[in-house]
């Protein structure tokens, strides 16, 4: 049985491939403005990576914001489920996912594979890539960059803004007051552990935590993180494809 | 706004538990029913009042058999339908809301449990009729004419609305005015008891909550807040807590009039449904 997982995310596209139950390969592009050929393409790059033929495919199984328009994919599932059951796929013990994506987090309580609950964050970009992404660019440091240099602080800044366009604000009036590069990137990255905390609080996340999306690729948010929760915290090695992964999960088990 | 239309704040007392509540509430609805008197000319008798009390009754009672009616395992109509009705008794006159409110409950009791005919419009993946969808309950704030965009979307992703817990739902008709009684004390008596979250201590919503629950075989609740409607914002966490120990899961939505957030609430509520099915 040879299912695709695709997850069209607001920043990458990201496609997964499994056989009989097991990941095989994936692929990660940027979305873009077509959305429809992004998925196309990491379908497609999966498929040569494998070598396997288009005809041979079991099902197509779509999530993330644009999965209603992949038009080639079988069946859409929401992000939720498919990430919590990309992570139970690769930590059976895990009761608890924190998911940074582009534009939106997530935090999802979880029993046994299946999602008991979950929250996210409102519709502005708090907490979320985009508030890095911007960020960075008043800091003149490449997102990856942004984690390590805030790992080399010894006295983060403290950025109070939640909103995205106040805390750049914020960035360029610590900048002016000759605060230095690395403290304020980790007030950044301080700050969207605090926000992401609240959240995981009020879901009631213990223990048994894994950290993926995008941002969960910046080492040093992993590190904030788990200082601001008192908890280390699962991060698979490619933690920007559990969502596409467990899309193609979830069409297997329900075909 | 007094500069634009006539304008009156009616004082609501809001610990409606303390004895003096009522007694002030009644005075308050007295000195408006002055200010209405002279603004309209006519004057209000007991008489009228007890016939308007009379009618009104009669659409609660019209009303209780359409809510009763979703209580069925497959209700013969959808929720955003009961929601788009339930606001046009803000504009039609009592007669003729009564009258539509009967043909309309004639028709749904002849509907069959199979033959819920608008299962079409859904999305391919949910082609399950409403027998086999998770039964929602909207709790929180109320639902004025044009606002059914959180109804659609969670009728259009596969569950189906059994109830309302909000001012434009339930609460509007769930208790009868006394008849028997002075018509000013009756109806100060009625409305000092809806649970509004403006109300302290409000646990009669709570109660309220879990009974409907019940009644009406919920699988899941979505708390529904308008913006800057703080009330009900900081009565969530409350209503979460008990709809929780009560093994009920509960989806929070905040949101405006706007169609900006349509499909970040879509996401939520297709999750939702996937933890609920």
């Amino acid at each position: 049985m040879i299912s695709v997982g695709i997850d069209s995310g607001s920043a990458t596209t990201k496609a997964v491939l499994v056989i009989d139950g097991q990941m095989v390969t994936h692929n990660i592009r940027p979305t873009g403005f077509d959305i429809l050929s992004a998925a196309k393409n990491v379908y497609e790059d999966v498929l040569s990576d494998a070598e396997i033929d288009k005809k041979d495919v079991t099902g197509i199984y779509a999530t993330g914001y644009g999965r209603n328009s992949i038009k080639f994919a079988d069946r859409a599932v929401s992000e939720i489920t498919a990430h919590t059951m990309g992570v139970h796929h690769l930590y059976p013990a895990v009761n608890g996912i924190i998911d940074i994506g582009g534009q939106d987090s997530k935090i999802i309580s979880v029993n046994d594979g299946k999602v008991t609950d979950f929250l996210m964050n409102e519709k502005c970009a708090a907490g979320t890539g985009k508030f890095l992404e911007y960020t960075a660019k008043a800091l003149e440091v490449p997102i990856e960059e942004l984690g390590r240099l805030a790992l080399a602080s010894k006295k983060p800044a403290s950025i109070t803004s939640m909103c995205t366009v106040f805390a750049e604000s914020e960035v360029i009036s610590l900048r002016a007051r000759g605060f230095k590069k690395e403290d304020i990137a980790a007030g950044l990255i301080e700050s969207i552990a605090r926000r992401v905390a609240v959240m995981v609080r009020q879901v009631g996340l213990k223990q048994n935590v894994a950290f993926v999306g995008g941002v969960a690729k910046n080492a040093g948010i992993k590190v904030f993180l788990e200082k601001e929760l008192g908890v280390s915290l699962y991060v698979p090695p490619e933690p920007q494809i559990t969502g596409a992964l467990g899309a193609a999960l979830y069409g297997i088990s329900k075909s | 706004m007094g500069d634009y239309v006539p304008t009156y704040v009616l004082d609501l007392p809001q610990k409606p538990d303390s004895p003096a509540a009522v007694k002030y509430f009644l005075d308050e609805l007295n000195k408006f029913k002055g200010v209405m008197e002279q603004l309209t000319g006519n004057k209000v008798t007991v008489e009228q009042l007890k016939n308007e009390i009379i009618s009104s009754n009669e659409t609660r009672k019209l009303l209780y058999r359409l809510y009763d009616l979703r209580k069925k395992d497959s209700p013969p109509i959808s929720g955003v339908d009961v929601i788009k009705v339930m606001q046009k008794q803000y504009v039609l006159s009592a007669e003729d809301f009564k009258k539509a409110l009967r043909n309309l409950i004639d028709e749904a009791e002849q509907v069959k449990a199979d033959k819920a005919d608008y299962k079409a419009d859904y999305k391919a993946d949910y082609k399950a009729d409403f027998i086999h969808m998770p039964r929602i309950m909207i709790s929180g704030c109320p639902m004025p004419g044009g606002n059914t965009k959180v109804p659609e979307i969670i009728e259009n992703r596969g569950g189906v609305i059994v109830v309302e817990e909000s001012c434009t739902g339930t609460r509007s008709f769930w208790d009868l005015v006394d008849e028997n009684k002075d018509p000013m004390i009756a109806l100060a008596e009625r409305y000092i008891k809806i649970p509004c979250s403006c109300m302290t201590p409000n646990d009669r919503r709570i109660d309220n909550i879990l009974e409907l629950a019940g009644e009406f075989k919920v699988d899941g609740v979505v708390n529904y807040t308008l913006q800057f409607c703080h009330g009900y914002n900081i009565e969530r966490y409350k209503v979460q807590q008990a709809l929780k120990n009560a093994g009920i899961p509960v989806l929070s939505i905040e949101t405006d009039y706007s169609d900006s957030d349509v499909e970040q609430i879509g996401l939520r509520v297709d999750a939702f449904m996937e933890m609920l099915s």
